[in-house]
């Protein structure tokens, strides 16, 4: 019987130690020394920037993403992190649903702060004028705007800038309602280059009528004072 | 168009007037042109030649417009050097005005993006330069103190041979040596 007991222990023992029962997690030390054990064979780039998104991961294993053989499965991502809706076609990860996560997530734990990565596939725009809409907005991540793979979304301009009125018909935004944003304003300060050389133009109008203006007013004082004191003179009889 | 607050707000009833206004400004001169050909070359001749003399009507002007002594003005023929400058900036502007508002008006799409800001810039720019072109003759032509004949003579297109006499000597001389040569 009392054998039968200790057997019955071993077994529930052996049973419980492989599904993990009564054991602790792993330290970080015997963390670090499986990895150590995977860089023992595998080269790691920590040196690189894809180190960045193994020291935002300091405490998993090597094996938790790296799931497959050489490459980190994007699925497994997804096991931790919120999944982007790549069903959204206006949504940048839909464009980029067979590029690993860590190819533009490249490390930080601000999953949004994508910006140079970007630059790692895509051509840096070439933005030499200040007065370039890239220029301006060379703080924001590129898919602030550029929320599909080829265009620049107009909505994406509109949750920071002011939208027109669409609806005024025969206003030039009415009349451009499909078009970009960047198609007219396609150097702005503020989204406002045309508005700016429309307002250029009407305020040069203005002073220089004005001054002409002015300058008529200082003729016709000056002429009729002349005139007046020139007596018997070509001022008094025909002008 | 150029006044602040009507821009976009006013956009659509003034490109209306806009283009009305456009047809009238080009085919009441094209219309005249082709019932009377030769008064309209004469025109076009004669605001387009300009001599020696031009430059000395510029020099002077200054005082004279201020009211300087009359004897000190070049004589002149029945238009003066400053009329044939204003029929010059007509004609110029007005030029500027057909090719621009014909592609602005006609070929909007046909044209590069910053091709058409540029024909509204060069637009404005032309109207700037005769409104305020408008004015000195307008103030030359009804209020200016030396030429107030000069309104009454639109009435019915005669001045007093004193007038005539006064500020349009090569004509004056050439009427009345044909009227005595008569």
């Amino acid at each position: 019987m009392l054998f039968g007991i200790i057997i019955l222990i071993g077994l529930g023992a052996i049973i419980a130690t492989s599904y993990g029962i009564g054991q602790t997690a792993l330290t970080n030390e015997e963390l670090t020394q499986i990895k150590d054990t995977c860089v023992d064979c595998h080269n790691v780039s920590h040196n690189t920037d894809d180190a960045a998104v193994h020291q935002a991961h300091p405490d998993m294993e090597c094996s938790t993403c790296h799931v497959g053989t050489t490459q980190t499965d994007p699925g497994t991502c997804a096991d931790c992190h919120s999944v982007p809706d790549y069903t959204n076609a206006a949504d940048v990860h839909q464009d980029h649903q067979n590029v690993q996560c860590s190819t533009c997530h490249i490390g930080s734990s601000d999953l949004g702060q994508v910006t140079e990565s970007c630059e790692r596939c895509h051509e840096e725009p070439e933005s030499p004028d200040e007065e370039d809409v890239h220029q301006i907005h060379e703080d924001l991540n590129c898919s602030i705007c550029h929320v599909s793979a080829t265009q620049i979304d107009t909505a994406a301009c509109a949750n920071c800038h002011s939208v027109p009125v669409y609806t005024s018909a025969g206003d030039v935004h009415q009349i451009h309602a499909n078009e970009d944003c960047v198609t007219c304003h396609s150097d702005a300060s503020g989204l406002e280059t045309a508005d700016k050389a429309h307002d250029i133009l009407q305020w040069t109008g203005i002073g220089i009528v004005a001054a002409a203006a002015a300058g008529l007013v200082l003729n016709y004082a000056v002429a009729r004072v002349r005139l007046a004191g020139r007596k018997g003179g070509d001022g008094k009889t025909n002008d | 168009m150029f006044l602040p607050g009507i821009g976009y707000a006013g956009g659509y009833s003034i490109g209306i007037v806009h283009r009305v206004a456009a047809v009238l400004f080009i085919g009441i001169p094209v219309l005249n042109s082709l019932s009377e050909p030769n008064k309209a070359l004469g025109f076009v001749k004669e605001t387009l030649i300009w001599s020696k003399d031009d430059l000395k009507w510029f020099k002077a002007a200054p005082n004279y417009y201020f009211g300087g002594p009359e004897e000190k003005m070049l004589p002149q023929g029945h238009v003066n050097t400053g009329q044939r400058m204003w029929q010059l900036v007509v004609m110029g502007t007005g030029l500027v005005f057909l090719v621009t508002g014909a592609i602005l008006w006609f070929f909007k799409w046909s044209v590069p993006l910053n091709v058409y800001e540029w024909l509204l810039f060069v637009h404005g720019i032309a109207f700037i330069i005769v409104f305020a072109m408008f004015l000195v003759h307008f103030y030359l032509g009804v209020i200016h103190p030396r030429f107030r004949e000069s309104l009454r003579s639109m009435l019915d297109g005669k001045v007093s041979p004193s007038y005539a006499k006064q500020h349009y000597r090569k004509w004056y001389d050439k009427i009345t040596n044909n009227h005595r040569n008569q």
